[in-house]
């Protein structure tokens, strides 16, 4: 299963948004997952392995070897799934999801697609499709995915990050940074967004700003290297030497323990 | 030139203005002008990793005769030892001369004999005759022509003593102790395994498919920096620079210039999944990698990635230096904005550079003013290592476009590659590519190295009002190309800074005129040029539409000079 300590890894590779997105999908196939593994497990016990549908097999085995972190070889496995299945939603999702993790966002929007044909109301989708978009920069398509997900669900917090982000990519950082701040009030501890608010103000050259937003999240550093990154360079801008040094030394640990080879 | 119906779009100002974007618009003439050149790299069965790298392409003015002449890196079949390559024709790096635009293959009588797998070309003038010599680095040893300058070269390579199992990628020239004398900075990519060369394979579906491998499964080399002591030799210097020191890394893209503005040259270094370089130059020859402090090693969320091609200019218009890097795909490109005292700030998603980036893998990178507004674009040359990505069961394309992204006055980039031109829309396999005037009508051109494909030269033909002026530094006290000198060219609201670089994109060379777009002003132009040296040379008396040269002032007389260039 997916847990919150591998969405974590992803995020730092992946930013906060983007896991989010893949922790929101992920629960929701958490949960068809593990009935699908409990299928698997009880039928195998019954001695009943061969009458199990294959789809369910591979769907189980692409999870196992996701939560290797193996995703090419789930992404194979589910491949299967989706040739007996095409239409399979689990199947579909997962795999948009794997492809995400493997940089192929291209190919998440076919079996995007696929759910929403099927389901036009499917809320997942309709998320990570808007991801998908932006992340390839299509950004009128995926804000219109964003606004069609915030007409339902006016609180939900990646898509209305998504949405500053947007608005960032578009040019714009003045209403970007209104967009953070109005999340803010929402979600004061969120530090996916503190962070997108300090990126903002960093790059509208207001280091001041940036630093004391982001100071009292700094013990969080240890987690992120982006949020260690960050505040190597805004304390380095403002000449804060000692607290620039701190900083790099805690992302130097973190590509000690994780080199991204 | 031909012309072109001027495109046009609006766009909304800083000041509630809608100031006018001209649009480039190129068009692929190298058949017509004659730059046949068809690049030769076949892949093996095993995929060996250097024949998908491709190779670099340089603009050299061989005979001073004001036409930019190019010369072609030249892949080569896989022998399975670098320095016994096969000795036929298409294993040969090309020389083409350029009169009025056309341009005739002298490769037989050039000198420049070279069957060898040929990566990254860097022009620079390193014996001060006036006449620019070239360094080509190789999978072998790399090679030196010093220019005799009638319009012969001179094979001096045993002066570059190498290992000849490195593949080194990317090389320029710099004045790294300030003595006058270009020094050459070479960044090695791999050291090959002489007794086994590794080869990798992948699993798809039972079946084992043969790919070529990612760099961590070869030792990386220490970059090499060969000082020129003026006598002819030169003399790896590695160690004393400090290169030594520094981590292994898989260099592939190098620039020189001041980036910190201390008055020494730096150098910039992209390194294939490692953290970049950003070595910090004392004037004495010696570098300290001031990348991570700097901020220019990772992206905005402390992630190395894997640089191939590297670019700089002023893409703000605030007078520093900024660096572009193109990344592999799935990662963005990365625009690192230079904050002053060598502190950079990756803003590639506000510049508008993540999003159109991501689904590309990016090799040659042009920061140039391809449309005479005052402000630098983009060109990028993409197109993937590996062919065999959908045995793989990926659907990304190894065949991709190219891309021409406009700067929208300092602000974001705009991508504008649907409507540049038909060679936009053709899938490439794009490597490295380079900038100049080649047929002096004051716009610059583009030449694209292809893998295993036929070279493009796109001529510019936007038709607008804006104009330029063409400049040539010639150093006297310095190194005589000017390498590492600045260009300020002053206009009533605007201060437009551009640098002479000793090499440019991924294993390329811009030709050293450097073409400063001024919009469509008509009058006099003020220009300062800073030599390396710290001395200056100043002029108001330049028109758009002039090309002149800039010569700095000699120690007995002290007279700097602006002249003419004839026709």
């Amino acid at each position: 299963m997916t847990n919150i300590a591998s969405i974590l890894d992803w995020k730092t590779r992946l930013g906060i948004v983007a896991a989010a997105i893949l922790a929101t999908t992920m629960i929701c196939l958490t949960f068809q997952d593990r009935d699908a593994h409990n299928k698997a497990t009880s039928s195998s016990t019954k001695s009943n392995r061969n009458r199990l549908s294959e789809d369910v097999i591979q769907l189980s085995l692409a999870r196992r070897a996701a939560e290797r972190g193996d995703s090419e070889t789930a992404l194979q496995h589910v491949d299967q799934v989706t040739q007996i299945q095409p239409d399979s939603i689990p199947a579909n999702l997962m795999k948009a999801e794997l492809l995400f993790r493997l940089f192929r966002t291209d190919e998440m929007r076919p079996a995007l697609e696929n759910i929403l044909r099927q389901d036009p109301e499917h809320f997942e989708a309709h998320a990570n499709m808007a991801f998908a978009l932006q992340y390839s920069g299509e950004l009128d398509e995926a804000k219109k995915h964003v606004d069609w997900c915030l007409l339902r669900r006016h609180d939900f917090l990646p898509v209305l990050r998504m949405r500053a982000e947007i608005l960032r990519d578009q040019g714009d950082s003045v209403r970007a940074l209104a967009e953070v701040r109005s999340i803010l009030e929402i979600y004061s501890h969120d530090i996916a967004t503190h962070l997108l608010e300090a990126e903002i103000l960093v790059y509208q050259r207001d280091f001041e700003a940036a630093y004391l937003s982001l100071q009292p999240l700094s013990e969080a550093s240890h987690q992120s290297p982006r949020l260690a990154a960050l505040m190597a360079q805004i304390c380095q801008l403002l000449g804060k030497e000692a607290e620039a040094i701190q900083f790099r030394a805690v992302l130097d640990k973190q590509k000690q323990e994780k080199p991204n080879q | 030139m031909v012309a072109v119906a001027l495109l046009l779009t609006h766009s909304p100002s800083l000041f509630g203005q809608s100031p006018v974007i001209v649009k480039p618009a190129m068009s692929d003439v190298a058949a017509m002008v004659g730059l046949d050149f068809k690049h030769f790299s076949p892949f093996t069965v095993e995929r060996h990793l250097h024949l998908t790298m491709g190779s670099g392409v340089a603009w050299i003015d061989i005979d001073n005769d004001g036409w930019p002449d190019v010369c072609f890196g030249q892949g080569a079949a896989w022998t399975g030892n670098p320095e016994r390559p096969f000795h036929d024709e298409e294993s040969l790096d090309r020389v083409f001369r350029n009169r009025h635009g056309k341009f005739t293959d002298v490769t037989r009588n050039s000198g420049i004999i070279n069957s060898r797998y040929s990566m990254g070309l860097a022009v620079g003038d390193f014996d001060n005759d006036g006449f620019s010599d070239l360094s080509i680095s190789c999978f072998g040893r790399p090679r030196l022509y010093r220019n005799n300058g009638d319009g012969t070269f001179e094979d001096v390579s045993i002066q570059l003593s190498s290992n000849p199992w490195i593949v080194s990628a990317s090389c320029t020239w710099v004045d790294a102790d300030i003595d006058g004398l270009l020094d050459l900075y070479v960044a090695n990519y791999l050291k090959i395994d002489e007794q086994q060369y590794a080869v990798c394979t992948q699993t798809y579906r039972g079946k084992e498919i043969e790919i070529p491998c990612p760099p961590r499964k070869y030792e990386w080399p220490v970059d090499t920096l060969f000082k020129n002591p003026g006598d002819g030799r030169f003399v790896d210097a590695s160690k004393d620079a400090g290169l030594t020191n520094l981590p292994r890394s898989a260099g592939l893209g190098v620039i020189t210039n001041d980036f910190n503005e201390d008055q020494f040259p730096d150098l910039y270094v992209a390194n294939d999944t490692t953290a970049n370089f950003l070595l910090a130059g004392d004037g004495t020859g010696r570098f300290t990698d001031d990348a991570i402090v700097g901020g220019a090693a990772f992206n905005r969320i402390g992630e190395s990635e894997a640089g191939m091609g590297v670019c700089s200019g002023d893409v703000d218009g605030d007078g520093r230096l900024d660096i572009f890097v193109g990344n592999y795909y799935g990662e963005s490109n990365t625009l690192y904005r230079n904050e002053g005292h060598g502190l950079f700030l990756d803003v590639t998603s506000e510049f508008g550079l993540a999003a159109p980036s991501r689904t590309r893998l990016a090799f040659g990178t042009l920061l140039c003013d391809f449309n005479n507004d005052s402000w630098l674009d983009l060109f990028v040359a993409n197109g993937h290592l590996s062919d065999r990505l959908t045995d793989t069961g990926m659907q990304i394309p190894f065949r991709q476009k190219s891309q021409l992204l406009v700067n929208d006055q300092g602000r974001r980039f705009k991508d504008v590659s649907v409507s540049s031109g038909p060679y936009f829309q053709r899938e490439v396999l794009g490597r490295g590519c380079a900038a100049a005037d080649f047929d002096l009508d004051g716009d610059l051109d583009i030449v694209v190295q292809h893998l295993n494909d036929q070279a493009a030269l796109l001529q510019n033909n936007s038709d607008s009002n804006n104009r330029s002026v063409s400049v040539k530094l010639i150093g006297r006290k310095g190194n005589r190309d000017a390498i590492g000198a600045k260009l300020e060219v002053q206009l009533p609201n605007q201060s437009i800074v551009r640098q002479r670089d000793g090499s440019s994109s991924y294993l390329s060379c811009n030709d050293g005129c450097l073409v400063v777009g001024v919009g469509e002003r008509d009058q006099s132009i003020f220009v300062r040029c800073a030599w390396e040296n710290g001395t200056a040379t100043s002029s108001s008396e330049i028109r758009p539409g002039q090309r002149v040269f800039i010569v700095e002032g000699s120690d007995r007389s002290s007279e700097d000079r602006v002249l003419e260039i004839p026709e």
